[in-house]
């Protein structure tokens, strides 16, 4: 925020998700994002949900600039991955279970 | 005198006599239709926004802006950028569903039913373990013949486990280190 501390009026939109002892904060959204975007997606939502989009939009620009590509959907992309693995796993054990459980019946 | 007979035929005249050199394309990709711009041959949108898709677009830019796009676009190698736009269309579809959390929000629901899973399989590894080991225990038992006088020797039946089989790699998971509000 210190980029925009001489344009911005200290009610500003950004001043309470944006603290001046944080500025990576901010620049890592005003990179992916740009001020102006945020400023209309903060703009849009209640006073009481803004500090989560505030955190949400953080952590989604932090992804992306650490992987340009993929951002945070690689994260996605993973997940959804294991846990098809972990049914699937889940499965084949149940299968064993009801195997067995029907040889020890019989 | 050359007639135009058709609106294309039309629009070139008056583009000629206005003096433009060349009419405006009909081609034009999605973003460049979107800012209302002139599409080049070389634009840096067009392999990605066809015209046939302006929502996609639209979407992208409503969330990451168009100079924004352009940047991270020129940031990665060229083979990559459909991939590039592909996540971001994602993203930005996700974020304008839900304006509060995008992206996280999925990530927080997945991790939560990864958990779930992982909770599953730890019962369900230890059923299988005391069913082998109940298998185990009824092998062993049958073993022993007491018809037959010259009894077998005894089998080593181990101990068996705690009933808490292995379970997943924990540090394996990306979440750990991705958790929604562990941040940077």
């Amino acid at each position: 925020m210190q980029a925009f501390e001489e344009e911005m009026p200290s009610d500003c939109i950004f001043s309470p998700y944006f603290p001046a002892n944080n500025p990576r904060r901010f620049a890592y959204v005003h990179k992916i994002y740009g001020a102006s975007n945020v400023g209309k997606i903060l703009q849009d939502l209640p006073v009481s949900r803004r500090a989560e989009a505030a955190d949400s939009l953080y952590y989604e620009a932090y992804c992306r600039i650490k992987d340009p590509v993929y951002g945070c959907v690689g994260l996605i992309t993973i997940l959804h991955q294991q846990i098809y693995d972990a049914q699937c796993q889940l499965a084949r054990i149940q299968a064993e279970i009801a195997a067995l459980s029907s040889q020890s019946q019989s | 005198m050359w007639r135009a007979n058709t609106a294309v035929e039309c629009k070139a005249k008056r583009g000629i006599m206005k003096g433009h050199q060349e009419p405006r394309s009909s081609s034009s990709c999605a973003a460049c239709k979107f800012l209302k711009r002139r599409c080049t041959p070389n634009c840096q949108f067009a392999p990605y926004f066809r015209s046939d898709e302006p929502k996609k677009f639209a979407k992208v830019h409503k969330v990451f802006g168009a100079s924004n796009v352009s940047k991270i676009l020129n940031e990665v190698a060229e083979e990559q950028r459909e991939e590039t736009v592909n996540s971001l269309v994602y993203e930005a579809e996700v974020r304008l569903q839900d304006p509060v959390y995008g992206c996280i929000g999925a990530i927080a629901s997945l991790q939560h039913k990864m958990v779930e899973l992982q909770h599953d399989l730890i019962l369900a590894r230890a059923r299988l373990a005391c069913y082998v080991d109940q298998q185990q225990r009824h092998d062993s038992e049958s073993f022993f013949d007491i018809d037959h006088v010259n009894m077998a020797p005894l089998v080593d039946i181990q101990e068996p486990s705690a009933g808490v089989v292995d379970a997943f790699d924990y540090n394996a998971l990306p979440f750990d280190q991705f958790s929604p509000f562990q941040f940077p």
